[in-house]
């Protein structure tokens, strides 16, 4: 699919789910690569938040409220989170024009979105707040490293 | 368990309960030391990334 201002975002993707989303930049070289598994789970989100890798134009993420509860409050969800987005070149405009009435407070991140191209996450001072809207998303967690498991009144882990 | 039709490498996909939300996560054996059973408690680094169906406004 092609993206405002040149290049263009082109998906493969396998029958289980398994995606994987490259960046095509404008001179037609690929800029970064997104694994993606499409669960068909859709989740609702209160987008309070939006930045850009400073680094990598096509590549960025939101901030907001997981399945918010209630229709006038966004930060009334499950919980806040912060997730890259596989489209985010190609929606990036239409986030950023919906607008909605402010609400006061702030959002903070719970969770943090990681591109495999950098270390520690993903840097902050890219971050604009928008005036909260609602969105629908499919969500994908890749499990990077694993601290600690075990089963409940066992000792096994 | 899947099966990545690549490299056919096993890997787990997993419903992660996070409060009242089910976040569906993957990882392979090597990440996870193991393989997980129903009811295990998870903690880890993971990497969210989401796809935009439709922004209602």
């Amino acid at each position: 699919m092609p993206v405002p201002g040149g290049g263009a975002l082109v998906r493969f993707e396998l029958p289980q789910g398994p995606q994987v989303w490259a960046q095509i930049d404008p001179a037609g070289e690929i800029a970064g690569i997104t694994p993606f598994f499409a669960t068909g789970a859709p989740y609702g989100i209160a987008i309070t938040g939006i930045g850009e890798d400073p680094e990598e134009p096509l590549d960025g993420w939101i901030d907001g409220w997981l399945e918010p509860r209630e229709g006038d409050e966004p930060y009334s969800g499950a919980f806040p989170l912060r997730t890259s987005l596989v489209d985010f070149a190609v929606v990036r405009n239409r986030i950023t024009n919906v607008s909605h009435p402010r609400p006061s407070g702030n959002c903070r991140a719970g969770l943090r979105g990681r591109t495999l191209r950098k270390r520690g996450g993903v840097p902050d001072r890219s971050r604009r707040d928008l005036p909260p809207s609602r969105g629908i998303l499919r969500l994908s967690g890749a499990c990077q490293h694993r601290r600690h498991a075990r089963v409940p009144g066992t000792d096994r882990a | 368990m899947l099966i990545n039709a690549v490299t056919e490498s096993p890997y787990w996909w997993l419903q992660v309960r996070v409060r009242e939300v089910t976040v569906h996560t993957f990882a392979d054996r090597a990440t996870l030391g193991g393989d997980p059973r129903e009811g295990q408690i998870l903690t880890g680094t993971f990497w969210l990334v989401g796809k935009v169906v439709d922004l209602g406004g």
